[in-house]
């Protein structure tokens, strides 16, 4: 086998472990996958680098081997060259289009899940109150206040003076995003585009949409943001 | 266990065919012909075909990135395999019997804990090794499920109960009767011969005789190089499969499949599809299955938990790698119908 089939060999396997070390460096691993991979994409990264070291190295026993057709090597390249090219962007409302979406509570065992963890951040996510509101009435979760932060999102359905702040729940990569959002009051909704990131704050009281009652947040204050390193939420 | 001399031959006819004959290169074209018409159609209509190809970058580089390492584990253990076992020590092993051996391979799993995307690689290596095609039918169905990290992770999920231990006994009993299926055949009319789309005839080379000499330093070398071969072969299958889940999941209106229902066939076959359509690790299914246990029947969670780890859109395209086109046809219409008739005695027979 010639020395530039090795090469040839080389390349994506160092591409694929360039392009994971610096996902991790750009602090971009949360938008593809749960952080709690982080350490394994590393670890994959190393272990990629060492198998492209392992083919430059001279033969020992001469082992024969076939060229590497290029078909492969250009699909091998591909996740990395989809990576570089397109400007990466966290599911968000066009990602809604074709999912279910819970938005008045999450289904019993989900509640169960979630309510697992501490709010130990301080903040109640859009998760926590969504598995909160599965525990009482609409009407008990009057004047309680929050600060949420979501991608706006709203369709046919939605009055000009409402929109959901919505995350995608992400238990091990993007494949498996779910969409979960709180219904929000504002005015000027329909002025907001969607996907765009807030950050908003307001009281909930329990108000009529689509025929049942549901706590809906009246935003008093609302900043357009950025989207977060961590778009998604975790269970 | 001739199967390295059948290949020998297979491989020796085998010059290099041109590019656009290769498997990997018409799969590529598959996939630029339908993104092209998906969103030619898309954008005839209006929608925001940009945000969707975004949407559909990030969910493929998300399965990519998740299933990477788990690959790249099953690559480097088939190449630890190739230069540390002899082909004799896997013969001791298995056991004579027929139904034993069919077993052992179904529960293998927990001896060599890997998940659907690495099973592929060391099976093929063991194949090459001289394993029965029965063992590594029932081990490359039902490891995926059969292991510790999965049995962890769906006892998080669901705690004791039918779906835990309803997991394993299908799985373990399906991946055995499909195992049997394979008993009487024979190797070089179900796996795949190296052809020329074939980066690494490791098959011809019995390298575990060549790298006897080496040093401990030296072996562990060849054994990376092997493994990094085994990556390039079966990353292409998984990186079209993890396309193909990814146009699936942004174009295949989940809200409507999920409304189709409860009923106890439909919500079966719904979640079976569903399983197939969205190829997600074996290791997490559990915590997604979860959303489903209100709306949907006990079989039918069971068979989106016992399907889908053996077979969905990017594994049965990695099993492309080891068996014969119509072999891989036969591993996803068995399981299917093993399993969705598994759901459907519980279903209908039980009252869990």
């Amino acid at each position: 086998m010639t020395y530039l089939n090795k090469i040839l060999k080389t390349i994506p396997i160092l591409a694929v472990s360039a392009f994971l070390y610096s996902l991790i460096m750009r602090d971009m691993v949360a938008m593809y996958i749960h952080p709690r991979f982080t350490m394994l994409t590393l670890i994959t990264a190393l272990g990629l680098f060492l198998v492209g070291v392992s083919f430059l190295r001279p033969d020992r026993k001469r082992l024969h081997e076939h060229a590497t057709p290029w078909a492969i090597l250009l699909v091998v390249a591909l996740p990395v060259v989809l990576g570089w090219m397109v400007p990466p962007r966290p599911l968000g409302a066009s990602a809604m289009e074709n999912r279910e979406v819970n938005y008045a509570t999450l289904s019993s065992n989900a509640v169960s899940r979630a309510t697992t963890q501490e709010f130990s951040s301080g903040e109640k996510t859009i998760l926590d109150w969504l598995s909160q509101f599965g525990t009482g009435p609409a009407a008990s979760f009057n004047g309680e206040e929050a600060t949420l932060v979501g991608f706006v999102y709203y369709d046919d359905l939605f009055e000009s003076d409402t929109f959901m702040v919505s995350r995608f729940i992400v238990s091990c990569c993007t494949a498996d995003g779910s969409p979960v959002g709180l219904i929000v009051r504002y005015e000027g909704s329909d002025q907001l585009p969607l996907d765009q990131w807030v950050e908003i704050s307001g009281t909930f009281e329990a108000q009529d949409f689509n025929g049942t009652d549901i706590p809906i947040l009246q935003v008093t204050e609302l900043k357009e943001i950025e989207p977060p390193r961590q778009p998604y939420l975790y269970p | 266990m001739n199967i390295s001399s059948s290949r020998n031959q297979a491989a020796k006819r085998s010059p290099q065919a041109p590019f656009w004959q290769m498997d990997s290169f018409r799969f590529l074209m598959a996939v630029a012909i339908l993104i092209g018409l998906v969103f030619g159609v898309n954008s005839l209509l209006g929608t925001d075909a940009y945000g969707r190809f975004q949407t559909f970058v990030t969910i493929f580089l998300g399965i990519f990135i998740e299933a990477v390492p788990f690959l790249l584990a099953g690559s480097i253990l088939s190449g630890l395999l190739e230069i540390f076992v002899s082909p004799e020590t896997i013969g001791r092993i298995v056991p004579r019997n027929k139904w034993a051996a069919a077993l052992i391979g179904a529960v293998m799993g927990f001896a060599f804990p890997v998940c659907e995307c690495g099973v592929v690689p060391v099976t093929r290596r063991l194949y090459g090794k001289g394993l029965p095609l029965s063992v590594g039918v029932a081990f490359l169905l039902a490891a995926p499920t059969v292991n510790p990290v999965v049995f962890a992770s769906t006892y998080a999920a669901f705690g004791w109960g039918p779906i835990l231990f309803g997991r394993f006994v299908v799985t373990i009993i399906i991946a055995f009767l499909i195992g049997m299926v394979f008993t009487f055949a024979r190797p070089e009319d179900i796996l795949q011969e190296s052809g020329a789309d074939e980066p690494s005839d490791y098959h011809e080379h019995n390298y575990y005789a060549d790298a006897q000499g080496l040093s401990i330093r030296d072996k562990i070398w060849e054994s990376m190089s092997i493994g990094g071969n085994d990556f390039l072969d079966m990353g292409r299958y998984l990186i079209i499969g993890s396309m193909m889940a990814a146009l699936m999941q942004t174009f295949v209106p989940q809200a409507t499949l999920l409304a189709l229902g409860s009923g106890a066939v439909v919500s079966v076959v719904t979640l079976m599809v569903l399983a197939f359509v969205l190829s997600i690790c074996s290791t997490v299914d559990a915590f997604l299955a979860l959303s489903f246990v209100n709306s949907f029947t006990t079989g039918s969670i069971l068979s989106f938990l016992t399907f889908g780890p053996m077979v969905d859109i990017k594994s049965s395209l990695m099993f492309l790698g080891v068996f014969k086109r119509k072999i891989v046809v036969y591993l996803i219409v068995l399981p299917m119908m093993l399993n969705g008739l598994a759901a459907l005695i519980i279903n209908f027979y039980t009252s869990w």
